[in-house]
C-alpha cells in the first residue's frame, strides 16, 4: 500500500494529433505540498483537469487517496478543493451569493463555512459589489476561498497566484504553507513561475512538453544542483597545472586567461589559493557558486528557460 | 436535486435575460389586439370581447411569444455554464450533470409558469385599457388556467430544444430562432395525425383550447393522439438528459439534434 495522496500510472492526454500529456507518473506525497512546474503549454492545467476528472484522459489512470478516481468520483471529489485556470462564477451575483451557490451544493449549512473563507483570502463579506466589478486579483481569491471553504484534505490550485500583486503573492504563499503545516493538507499547484515553486513546494514535478521529466524533493534538488569554484588568478592555466599536480584536481576549465572553474567538490578553497600564492601568481577574486534551480531547470528541460 | 433547483434560482438574480420573456409575452396581447384593430372594418369581429382576447393570447404565446422566449432563456441558463466558465467548478462538487441540466429545465417550467400568471396579468391590463367587455370571474378563472397551463405545456414541448441548444455553445440564439419556425408550423398541419400530434398543437389540445379559429383545422382535434405526441417529446428529452454527458462538443451535438428533429415529427 503506497502512501501517495495522488499517484498516476501512464496519464495520456491527446487531442487529436497533438499530445498534450504523456505518460505521465506522477506521486504526490501526503502532508507536502508538491509544485508542477512547466512552461506555457507544457500540459499542467490538462493533468489537473485529468486528475479531477474533468477531462477523460486517452489512456493511463489515476489514484486519489489510494483509489482509482474512475467510479469513486462521488467519494473522492467532495474531498478535494480546486482551482483550475481562471477563476469561474456567476457575474451577475456578488461574492457571497456566489459561495452560498457552492456552498448549498456541498452541502455546507450556515454562513460560517462563507465567512471564514473570504476573511482567510481578505474578502469582506457580504459587499455589494458583484463579481463582474470585482478586480482579476478579487477574482483569483474569490477562487482560492471556494477551493478551501469546505475544509478538504486535498487541494488542487492551478496557478493559483495569477493576477495577485507582490503582497497578495506572500500572503497567498503564507496561506498555502500554512494550510500545509497546520493542518496537513496535501497540495498540489502548478506555475511557470520557478521561484514561486522553490519558495513553497517540498516536491518539485518538472513537466515539459506533457512529459514529467523529473520528480524531487526541494531538498534532494538543492543537493545535487552542481557547486563550483571560479577563481581569477594572474595566470589561470598555471594555477590548473599547480591544482593538478599537488591536488589531484581533474574536473576543471579554462574560461579564459585568467579564469578558472573547478568542478571538484573536494577542492578546499583555502588550501588551493595557498598553493597559488606560494608558488607566486596573483589571486585576485575566489567564489563558490552553486547552480540556481533556473540551471537546473534549463539543463533537464534541455536548454529552454523559464522566468 | 432541491439544493440544485435552488441554486439555479438563485443564479437568475439581476439576470437581464429574463427581460426577453417580460417584453415578449408583455407584447403579446398588444399585438394581438392590434391586429384586430387594423384590419379591415368588414373583417373585424363585432363580438370582440375579453375571451377572444384571451384566446389569441393563448394562440400567440404558443406559437411565438413562449417558444422564442422560454428557449432563449432555457438554452442561454445551460450555456452560461460555459460561456461564465463555471462548469469546473459544478462538476467539481460533484453535480451530476444531467441532474444540473435537469435543475435547469425545472426552473425553465417554474419560469414558464409564472410567465403565464403574468400574462394573464398583461392581457388584463390590456383588454381593460382598450375597454373590452365581457370580463367576469369565470371568464378571468377558466380563461387564465388555460392561459397558465398552455404556457407549461408549450415549455414541455420546448425541453428538446432548449437542451439541444443550451449545449452548443452560443447557439441558444438560433435554437430560439428554430423554435420560432416550429412553432410556426403549427399552421401547416391542419388535419389527421398531425393536428393534434404535433407537440406545439398537443400544447394548446392538451390545455383544452380549441385551434379550429386560429389554423383552420378542418377536423376535430384528438386528445390521445396528443398525449402520443406530448409523451414522444418527454420521453425524447429523458433521453437527451441521460445520455447527456459534459464537454459533449458541438461535432456530437449537432448529430444529436439532427436525430432529435427528426423524432420530432414521428408522421411524417
Ligand atoms: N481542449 C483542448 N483542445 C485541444 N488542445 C488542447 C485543449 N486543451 C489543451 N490543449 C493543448 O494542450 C497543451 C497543454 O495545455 P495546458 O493548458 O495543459 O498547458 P499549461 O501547462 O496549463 O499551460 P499554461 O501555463 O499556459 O497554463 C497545449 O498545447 C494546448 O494547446
Ligand atoms: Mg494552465
Amino acid at each position: 500500500m503506497s502512501n501517495y495522496i495522488i499517484e498516476t500510472r501512464g496519464l495520456t492526454k491527446k487531442y487529436g494529433e497533438q499530445t498534450s500529456v504523456s505518460k505521465l507518473s506522477l506521486h504526490v506525497r501526503k502532508g507536502r505540498i508538491y509544485g508542477l512546474l512547466g512552461r506555457n503549454g507544457a500540459g499542467k492545467t490538462t493533468t489537473m483537469r485529468m486528475l479531477l476528472g474533468l477531462t477523460e484522459p486517452t489512456s493511463g489512470d489515476v489514484k486519489i487517496f489510494g483509489k482509482p478516481l474512475r467510479g469513486n468520483e462521488k467519494k473522492i471529489l467532495p474531498r478535494i478543493g480546486s482551482l483550475i485556470e481562471s477563476p469561474g462564477f456567476y457575474p451577475n451575483l456578488t461574492g457571497t451569493e456566489n459561495l452560498r451557490i457552492f456552498a448549498d451544493l456541498r452541502g455546507l449549512k450556515g454562513p460560517k463555512y462563507i465567512k471564514n473563507a473570504m476573511e482567510l483570502v481578505n474578502l469582506p463579506y457580504k459587499d455589494k459589489k458583484l463579481f463582474s466589478q470585482y478586480s482579476l486579483g478579487m477574482k483569483q481569491r474569490l477562487a482560492i476561498a471556494l477551493a478551501v471553504m469546505h475544509n478538504p484534505e486535498l487541494l488542487i490550485l492551478d496557478e493559483p497566484i495569477n493576477g495577485l500583486d507582490p503582497i497578495g503573492i506572500a500572503e497567498v504563499r503564507d496561506f498555502i504553507r500554512n494550510l500545509c503545516d497546520a493542518t496537513g493538507k496535501t497540495i498540489l499547484i502548478s506555475s511557470h513561475i520557478l521561484s514561486e515553486i522553490s519558495l513553497l513546494a517540498d516536491d518539485i514535478g518538472i513537466i515539459d512538453h506533457g512529459v514529467l521529466l523529473e520528480e524531487e524533493s526541494l531538498e534532494e534538488l538543492e543537493k545535487k544542483n552542481g557547486k563550483y569554484f571560479r577563481f581569477t588568478v594572474s595566470n589561470a592555466a598555471a594555477a590548473s597545472g599547480l591544482l593538478q599536480d599537488r591536488m589531484g584536481i581533474r574536473n576543471m576549465e579554462i574560461d579564459s586567461s585568467t579564469k578558472l572553474t573547478v568542478r571538484d567538490s573536494r577542492l578546499d578553497a583555502g588550501t588551493a589559493v595557498r598553493l597559488f600564492v606560494d608558488e607566486g601568481l596573483t589571486v585576485s577574486d575566489a567564489h563558490l557558486y552553486e547552480d540556481t534551480l533556473e540551471d537546473y531547470f534549463k539543463k533537464v528541460t534541455g536548454g529552454e528557460g523559464i522566468a | 436535486m432541491r439544493s440544485i433547483i435552488k441554486g439555479e434560482w438563485r443564479k437568475l438574480r439581476r439576470c437581464q435575460i429574463l427581460l426577453v420573456g417580460i417584453v415578449a409575452l408583455a407584447l403579446c396581447p398588444v399585438v394581438q389586439y392590434g391586429s384586430q384593430l387594423v384590419m379591415n372594418p368588414e373583417l373585424r369581429d363585432p363580438g370582440y370581447n375579453f375571451v377572444s382576447l384571451f384566446n389569441s393570447v393563448i394562440w400567440g404565446n404558443t406559437q411565438i411569444f413562449l417558444p422564442i422566449s422560454l428557449v432563449m432563456i432555457g438554452g442561454w441558463i445551460i450555456d452560461r455554464e460555459n460561456t461564465n466558465d463555471t462548469m469546473k467548478n459544478l462538476l467539481t462538487v460533484p453535480v451530476s450533470y444531467p441532474g444540473l441540466l435537469g435543475g435547469k429545465l425545472t426552473i425553465t417550467v417554474i419560469l414558464s409558469l409564472i410567465f403565464g400568471v403574468y400574462s394573464v396579468f398583461v392581457t388584463l391590463l390590456t383588454g381593460t385599457a382598450a375597454g373590452l367587455d365581457g370580463l367576469s370571474p369565470a371568464v378571468l378563472a377558466g380563461q387564465g388556467a388555460q392561459v397558465i397551463g398552455a404556457a407549461f405545456n408549450t415549455c414541455l414541448v420546448c425541453m428538446p430544444v432548449i437542451l439541444i441548444f443550451g449545449q452548443m455553445r452560443g447557439a441558444y440564439l438560433g435554437g430560439s430562432l428554430l423554435t420560432f419556425f416550429l412553432g410556426y408550423c403549427i399552421l401547416f398541419f391542419k388535419s389527421g395525425f398531425m393536428l393534434s400530434a404535433y407537440p406545439f398543437s398537443a400544447a394548446l389540445v392538451l390545455a383544452g383550447f380549441d385551434m379550429q379559429e386560429y389554423n383552420g383545422a378542418t377536423e376535430a382535434t384528438s386528445i390521445p393522439l396528443a398525449f402520443l405526441g406530448m409523451a414522444a417529446v418527454i420521453a425524447l428529452t429523458m433521453a437527451l438528459l441521460l445520455f447527456s454527458h459534459p464537454g459533449s462538443k458541438t461535432g456530437t451535438a449537432k448529430k444529436k439534434k439532427k436525430r432529435g428533429r427528426g423524432r420530432r415529427y414521428p408522421g411524417r
